[in-house]
């Protein structure tokens, strides 16, 4: 599956080795920023209902811990095919604990903005934007894996709890979305 | 004759044989309808409910001990769906009126489902 999703990225835009050098060239300066980033994080998390909802107050330094171990591990490589495997994986267990691609979404968007707020400004011009580049490249590339193993994920716990496998489930929402689209368009949404 | 004109044949031979039955249904078990004589704007949804209701049976059957699939039925105020699973790769659907000859309908619909089978492969 991780190799399926990755292949719809178009292959020039892609993550690639020189991303991978790009951020495991500068790991030290980005390291050095993994305290705030993960406070940060949490602390918008927990600042909104909606996405406090999804923890529980005791669980914050578990999750923390994990938010570290997955930063830790992008600075220093490698960028395998455990790497996005793991990314993946996250899909799945974001289904079980209701955390949704709009929240995901939203908070790789907190994490480029800490970032480039705090450590581009202290490298040269060329290495930031290779930096921000590659940067943008892994958000498209783990957000990809996540919100597609999310999808992909449900369809397969469809398959096995009703057996209706995932063809005869687009069938199913296809001849629906044909009628929502002419719906829509006779409201006057073109 | 090829698989189509078949498949063909066991639908306009349900009809004739069964003059009860008021449709007939040979879909993919991924809802694509491939023999039918259903209105041509019921017949995209009915096999894609026919393979949906046929896929949900078989996890019934298997969830509750039923041994299995035979037979999953839908009756309604106005008349009744039987869905057969013909094979890995297919479902016979027929809707007949509540109060007809459901013995003959049933009869008649398992054997064809059997054919079914035998011609998906």
């Amino acid at each position: 599956m991780t190799n399926e999703i990755i292949d719809q990225i178009p292959a020039c835009v892609r993550f690639n080795d020189e991303d991978a050098q790009a951020l495991i060239r500068n790991k030290d300066l980005l390291l050095t920023l993994e305290d705030g980033l993960v406070d940060g994080f949490y602390d918008s998390v927990y600042s909104y209902d909606i996405t406090r909802a999804v923890f529980t107050d005791d669980e914050r330094a578990a999750r923390e811990q994990t938010l570290r171990d997955w930063y830790r591990r992008t600075l220093n490589g490698p960028f395998d095919d455990s790497y996005w495997q793991w990314q993946t994986f996250v899909g799945l267990v974001h289904i079980k604990r209701k955390v949704n691609n709009a929240m995901v979404s939203g908070m790789w968007g907190w994490i480029l903005t800490y970032l480039v707020d705090n450590a581009l400004e202290k490298m040269e011009i060329s290495e930031a934007k290779l930096v921000m580049k590659a940067l943008h490249a892994l958000q498209a590339a783990v957000m990809a894996l996540i919100s597609e193993s999310y999808l992909r994920n449900m369809f397969v716990a469809v398959d096995k709890a009703s057996g209706i496998n995932e063809p005869l489930l687009m069938r199913l929402v296809n001849t629906e979305i044909d009628d929502m689209l002419t719906e829509a368009r006779k409201n006057g949404v073109s | 004759m090829s698989k189509q004109e078949e498949l063909n044949k066991i639908t306009k031979d349900l009809r004739t044989n069964v003059p009860d039955i008021t449709g007939v249904m040979i879909a993919s078990n991924e809802g694509l309808s491939i023999a039918s004589d259903f209105a041509e704007e019921d017949a995209v949804r009915v096999a894609a409910v026919s393979a949906a209701a046929s896929g949900l049976g078989n996890r019934i059957s298997q969830n509750a001990a039923l041994g299995d699939p035979e037979e999953v039925m839908v009756k309604g105020r106005d008349g009744l769906l039987l869905i057969y699973l013909a094979g890995d790769s297919g479902v016979l659907a027929v809707r007949a009126p509540s109060r007809g000859n459901l013995g003959l309908v049933r009869l008649e619909a398992n054997g064809a489902a059997q054919e079914v089978r035998k011609i998906l492969g």
